[in-house]
């Protein structure tokens, strides 16, 4: 993990594009990027026994867009409709916070969730499941 | 006082007036303060119930709506920041703003599992341990701690249902119910609950007896009523004052106390101005009747202006007036008439027996001559006597007969009569006797000629009438009366003739009386004379030939 | 004896003065108070008759004036009007009796002769008839001058019949002088009884003769 840190530290430095990170509870064992995103669809609900507890950021927020690119692959219409479709099949969208903040604090005390911040300020409080960097400006 | 009451009509009139002028005004008065305060305290009552249901339900209402707002915020997505420690403040705004919205006195919190207070809408509780903790057990409920009312709710995650985040929790200061509390000068709306006051609380303690009740006190008409729904432990008491609500009632009452006075003053003024006012014609015509009495001048008139029945009165009895004039002057004329026929009649009858004596004593007269001459002298007697008879009976009858009474010893008078008559008695062959059984009077009070001439009367009737056996005079008295009686032998009276007795110029006819001198004057004249007396005489007999009973009574005076 | 009536009925006038007449009197008549006057004034009379109502006048006031001229005449007033009163006042204003009319023609007589008897020395009380003796002073009757028991009433009309014997009284008259108030023609036989004890009580059946129904009278001649 350490040296995992370390790399990612090294790569934020040493670029200039914003360096994201998806973050959970370190409760959770390692996620791959599909798994991410079944869980932020709502696809995947629970691992190892544990509830999955998706945060998103708010709508208009830049890392949420970068994360919806880059880890979901849909853009806004679509997951509007898909979340649309899923309403009616009783399944609500993901924990929504305001700032990144709140959403660190929310990862932090509550076991399966999950979400995404810029990698910058983070500490060890939580797990680093993916990473990501996006050239474009908020 | 009913004897005065009968002995004047103007009082009776007076107490009448005053009785109608009253009693209307008496039983308004008594209906007013006995019943009509009951009425409207009756009424009162009502509709503080009626106040009392408002302020509970209003309260109610306001406390439901707080208590579905505890539910609704408590169910906001918005509440899942609990577990970001509401780091952006989010719930905390949300509770200010409803806090603001409301501008009431109350507190939002929201608590995590822990019980501490991650979000309010006062800021400087935030962070801090909740302390009552230990109230909160159930879904949405309530409790109350001293003057706060405590609405919670759990909060939920909104991703898992199971999942407790803690509690929403409206701080509610009751102290807010006072704007549904009137708080005027003289009512006092409160609700209470054991110790606990909200509002104005009477200046007494009011114990509660049952859910609903009212208690109507000397100053104060209390009505409380159990609350329900949220306020279900309290009671909301409405109490007001007597006099207020009753103001214009107590007004209307002062009003009437102080008018009776006046009232009364008036009505005993008008009463004694009416009655006055109708007795006086009564009045009038009383002192000119006296007048006249007095003056004895009936010639005099009454003069009545009204036409009503005191008009009438005096209409009529100026009749009777001038009715009384005209006999008082037939009667005078009468009298003097008498008097001038007694002295002409007896004037011419005394030359005609004045010279018939004389031819009789002092001319030498043949035997025919003086049988002719004696016709003449016997006759004029009669005539003379039927004379005196009519005289008398006619001066008696226009109560000019004037009697002479003294203390007088009537036996002896009685004696004198009797000797008087007893050669005659005797000479008949009858017994004649003078009985003084139970007779125990020494003077009595009368006129000596006429009980003469009464005695005299009956004596020589009873002599007259009886054939054979005995004549008694008989003197006796009670404590109240005094009896003469003749009682004769005699041929008696038949019942039916009874009632011609003492007619003028009657003599009961039998075969005797046609034989039997008299005028037909004398016991007609002897009961008038009695009357005069104070007295009276009756006859009894059982029939023919069974003798007569006289009976000449005389009233004994104290 | 001079006697003057003053009296306007002029059938009373005449009676008295016949009467008087018989029994030996002068008697004039006068009918007025002025004729009355004159008369006073002309003689003098033993006695005056007068009559309260005169027609022009009151017989009072003549009487009261006769007074003051100090005529010392007997004067009877007579009058209709038997109140005491008037008695009282005519006695008061000189007059000497007073007689009430109608009176008996016998007790106008008793009277006359009472007042002229006072002038008189003629003053005895004893009566003789036959064997009888009445003291009419003590009102004694003797019969051969042993007493004899009459009553009042009888004493009173033996002693009115012996006063004027000859003379016829009726039977009203002597009821009259039995001092009987109250006779009544009812009464009249009484007389007839009265004599009757009388004659019985004197033992004599002729000193007192019936003359027929008409009344009785004194017989000198027994």
């Amino acid at each position: 993990m350490k040296l995992k840190n370390l790399f990612l530290i090294f790569v934020t430095i040493s670029s200039f594009a914003e360096e994201y990170a998806v973050v959970s509870n370190t409760i959770l064992d390692d996620i791959s990027k599909n798994q991410i995103r079944a869980i932020f669809l709502k696809k995947l609900t629970h691992l190892n026994g544990i509830h999955l507890v998706p945060v998103n950021l708010a709508s208009d927020s830049f890392i949420r867009k970068s994360f919806e690119k880059e880890l979901l692959g849909m853009r806004k219409k679509r997951l509007k409709s898909y979340w649309s479709n899923q309403h009616y099949l009783g399944n609500r969208p993901p924990v929504i916070m305001k700032s990144q903040k709140s959403a660190l604090v929310f990862v932090k005390n509550v076991q399966g969730a999950i979400t995404y911040v810029k990698v910058k300020g983070l500490d060890d409080s939580v797990k680093v499941l993916y990473r990501w960097s996006d050239d474009e400006k908020e | 006082m009913l004897d005065s009451l009968n002995k004047s009509l103007s009082k009776r009139l007076l107490f009448s007036f005053i009785i109608i002028g009253f009693l209307p005004f008496v039983i308004f008065l008594i209906y007013t303060l006995v019943l009509s305060e009951t009425k409207i305290v009756d009424k009162l009552i009502l509709d503080q119930h009626h106040q009392a249901s408002q302020i509970s339900k209003f309260m109610n209402t306001h406390l439901l709506s707080l208590d579905k707002e505890v539910a609704f915020l408590s169910r906001l997505d918005l509440m899942d920041d609990i577990l970001a420690e509401d780091i952006d403040k989010r719930i905390s705004r949300l509770l200010k703003q409803k806090k603001d919205d409301y501008n009431l006195k109350l507190n939002f919190f929201v608590i995590n599992d822990k019980g501490q207070i991650i979000a309010s809408s006062d800021k400087n509780i935030i962070l801090t341990k909740f302390p009552l903790q230990d109230k909160l057990n159930k879904n949405t409920k309530k409790f109350f701690l001293d003057k706060k009312l405590y609405i919670y709710s759990k909060v939920f995650a909104s991703f898992d249902k199971n999942k407790n985040l803690g509690y929403l929790i409206l701080e509610y200061d009751l102290e807010n119910l006072n704007n549904y509390l009137d708080h005027t000068l003289n009512a006092y709306a409160y609700i209470k609950n054991n110790n606990i006051v909200i509002g104005d609380k009477a200046p007494f303690d009011i114990s509660i007896n049952s859910e609903k009740d009212s208690i109507s006190l000397d100053d104060y008409i209390v009505v409380y009523q159990k609350m329900d729904s949220i306020l279900e432990e309290w009671y909301v008491f409405y109490v007001v004052k007597k006099e207020i609500a009753l103001e214009f009632f107590y007004n209307f009452i002062h009003f009437m106390l102080y008018l009776s006075p006046f009232i009364i003053i008036l009505t005993i003024f008008v009463s004694l101005k009416f009655s006055k006012y109708i007795v006086k014609p009564i009045e009038d015509l009383t002192q000119v009747t006296d007048e006249i009495i007095l003056s004895k001048d009936y010639s005099k008139l009454l003069y009545m202006s009204s036409s009503d029945e005191v008009g009438r009165l005096a209409h009529s009895f100026n009749i009777l007036l001038n009715t009384t004039d005209k006999t008082l002057y037939a009667s005078e004329a009468k009298s003097s008439f008498i008097s001038n026929m007694s002295h002409e009649l007896k004037t011419p009858l005394n030359a005609i027996i004045g010279f018939s004596q004389y031819l009789i004593s002092y001319e030498k007269l043949t035997d025919e001559q003086l049988d002719i001459v004696s016709n003449i002298e016997n006759s004029s007697q009669y005539l003379l006597e039927m004379i005196y008879g009519i005289l008398d009976i006619a001066k008696i009858e226009a109560g000019k007969l004037e009697t002479d009474i003294k203390e007088l010893d009537c036996l002896s008078l009685s004696k004198e009569c009797f000797s008087m008559l007893e050669p005659l008695a005797y000479d008949k062959g009858l017994k004649f006797e003078l009985k003084t059984k139970d007779y125990s009077l020494n003077f009595f009070k009368t006129d000596e000629k006429i009980f003469k001439q009464i005695l005299i009367n009956l004596l020589s009737n009873a002599i007259k009438y009886t054939k054979e056996g005995k004549v008694v005079l008989e003197l006796t008295n009670t404590k109240d009366k005094f009896f003469v009686k003749v009682i004769d032998t005699g041929i008696g009276i038949k019942k039916e003739e009874m009632g011609k007795l003492f007619k003028e110029f009657t003599r009961i006819g039998n075969s005797l009386s046609s034989k039997q001198k008299g005028t037909g004057l004398g016991l007609s004249l002897s009961k008038k004379l009695s009357h005069i007396i104070d007295g009276d005489i009756y006859l009894e007999s059982e029939g023919i030939n069974c003798g007569t009973r006289a009976n000449f009574v005389l009233r004994l005076k104290d | 004896m001079n006697i003057l009536v003053i009296e306007d009925d002029r059938a009373n006038a005449e009676l008295i003065s016949k009467l008087l007449e018989k029994e030996k009197y002068n008697v004039d008549v006068a009918v007025s108070f002025l004729e009355g006057e004159r008369a006073i004034d002309k003689a003098f009379y033993h006695l005056i008759i007068l009559d309260w109502n005169l027609p022009d006048g009151s017989g009072y006031d003549l009487l009261k004036v006769t007074r003051e001229l100090l005529i010392e005449s007997q004067v009877l007033m007579l009058s209709a009007n038997s109140d005491i009163g008037y008695r009282v006042k005519a006695l008061d204003a000189g007059a000497d009796d007073y007689l009430c009319k109608p009176y008996a023609i016998v007790e106008l007589l008793a009277r006359v002769k009472s007042l002229l008897r006072g002038s008189s020395s003629n003053k005895n009380p004893i009566l003789k008839i036959g064997n009888i003796s009445i003291n009419k002073q003590r009102k004694e009757v003797f019969v051969n001058s042993k007493e004899v028991d009459l009553t009042l009433a009888e004493y009173d009309i033996f002693e009115a019949m012996a006063s004027n014997p000859n003379k016829t009284f009726t039977k009203f008259e002597l009821l009259n002088l039995s001092n009987n108030k109250y006779a009544s023609s009812v009464m009249s036989n009484i007389i007839e009884v009265h004599i009757k004890n009388i004659r019985k009580k004197l033992s004599n059946k002729e000193v007192i003769k019936t003359i027929r129904s008409v009344g009785y009278k004194i017989n000198l001649s027994s």
